[in-house]
């Protein structure tokens, strides 16, 4: 049995227990760069919180924000995009597109009442596991704070 | 009024009449005789039915592209391509301009029979056939309820938006009307992925307003016809018009206005702003 201050703590919270509650966030990685990165931080048994998700594409200019609002709807508290360092785009100018992209979609989040820092983005080349751990966590303890993104 | 209804039928009619196009797009009345419809005018002797007044709003260039579009449809051989003249308003010739930019069509195809009011548009119409005066309160009651939702908090807005998209029935008029929905296939229409799910509950909508509102950054004419035909009354005009502003305010771009301008999703500078980004 729940006491009844455990109820009301979780229904404030849309049915969300958060003293135990992670954040869940879909990390949408370049193929060239970031997802090297994460890999090396993996290799260099890097420790980073376990809420990542990750994601591969070929480039960063393939997210297209539906994939950002879908992930939304499927239980993502945050989004990472990521790639590589302006260029270094291994198609040369895929993350200059991004870049626009993601600048806008968080505008249009920001104005539809969605927190934009739920809509993260980074450059985390090949050779920056370190980089990547400590975006990872960053991110999460961003928002974390923000709390769930509930429906 | 009178002045632009005479001066769109004159020139209908010679177009018409020296064939120097197949077809014009205009405004009629309708059954009511009180609102008006697209007219398709493409004899002469049916110049007459041709009018103009202030409810003459929608945005005529929807018709020009697409799949049945006048001058991009797939169901008429290439050999029966047809010449258009259009009466546009101040947005029509920012979509007209756009939809060149997006290379939609061929510019000598089409007749432009411009009514402008003093706003920049990137085309000198072919024909002026009349000047109109800006809505400015139309203007300031968008700018007036912009900012009343920005001055809300994001979980205000949150709320006003979701009791905003839950009336949304998914009818789609907002992308039928618009003269930039022109894609074969819309990503709303795909299901193998379905990016949007179709039935009606508040993310679906929401994720259907905001990818629609998003399709149409640094391209949207501000013609504000999605707002108009929307039956549910969502005020779409709000978003298109802030995203306006941000692109703005981003990429100084405004989209119809500069002929040569690359549309600001489709371009890029190795400069850009770059402060959200770890």
């Amino acid at each position: 049995m729940l006491s009844s201050n455990q109820v009301e703590t979780l229904s404030a919270s849309g049915g969300v227990d958060l003293s135990t509650w992670e954040p869940r966030i879909f990390a949408f990685l370049c193929n060239w760069c970031s997802y090297v990165g994460a890999d090396l931080a993996g290799t260099s048994r890097l420790v980073y919180p376990a809420t990542v998700r990750i994601i591969r594409l070929p480039c960063t200019g393939r997210v297209d924000p539906v994939f950002i609002l879908r992930s939304f709807q499927r239980g993502a508290d945050g989004v990472l995009v990521s790639g590589c360092h302006p260029g270094d785009c291994h198609y040369s100018k895929g993350n200059f597109y991004a870049r626009r992209r993601m600048l806008m979609f968080r505008k249009l989040l920001e104005f539809a009442g969605i927190d934009p820092r739920r809509l993260q983005m980074s450059w985390v080349s090949a050779s920056e596991g370190s980089k990547w751990a400590q975006v990872v966590t960053d991110v999460t303890n961003e928002v974390k704070a923000l709390g769930p993104l509930r429906a | 009024m009178e002045a632009i209804t005479e001066n769109i039928r004159r020139e209908a009619r010679r177009l018409l009449e020296e064939e120097a196009v197949d077809v014009v797009i205009g405004y009629q009345l309708g059954w009511d005789g009180v609102e008006t419809v697209p007219a398709f005018v493409d004899q002469p002797a049916e110049v007459d039915k041709l009018v103009y007044n202030e409810r003459c709003t929608h945005n005529l260039a929807k018709y020009l592209v697409g799949r049945e579009g006048y001058l991009t449809s797939r169901f008429r051989p290439s050999d029966q391509a047809v010449r258009v003249a259009l009466v546009a308003l101040p947005a029509t010739l920012r979509a007209v301009v756009a939809l060149l930019r997006e290379y939609q069509f061929d510019r000598a195809d089409l007749t432009v029979l411009g009514i402008v009011d003093g706003t920049p548009v990137g085309l000198e119409p072919d024909v002026e056939v009349g000047r109109i005066e800006v809505d400015t309160a139309k203007e300031e009651q968008i700018r007036a309820q912009i900012d009343e939702l920005d001055g809300m908090s994001l979980a205000e807005r949150r709320e006003w938006w979701r009791q905003q998209f839950s009336k949304c029935i998914r009818c789609y008029a907002c992308r039928q009307v618009c003269p930039f929905c022109y894609c074969e296939q819309c990503i709303a229409d795909e299901n193998q992925p379905q990016w949007i799910e179709r039935s009606p509950s508040l993310w679906n909508n929401m994720g259907w307003n905001l990818i629609r509102a998003y399709h149409l950054t640094g391209r949207c004419s501000d013609c504000g016809e999605c707002d108009r035909v929307c039956p549910v009354g969502i005020p779409l005009r709000l978003i298109n018009s802030r995203m306006l502003d941000e692109v703005e305010a981003a990429f100084a771009f405004v989209p119809g206005t500069d002929p040569e301008a690359e549309p600001a999703l489709a371009a890029f500078q190795p400069d850009d702003t770059a402060g959200f980004i770890r």
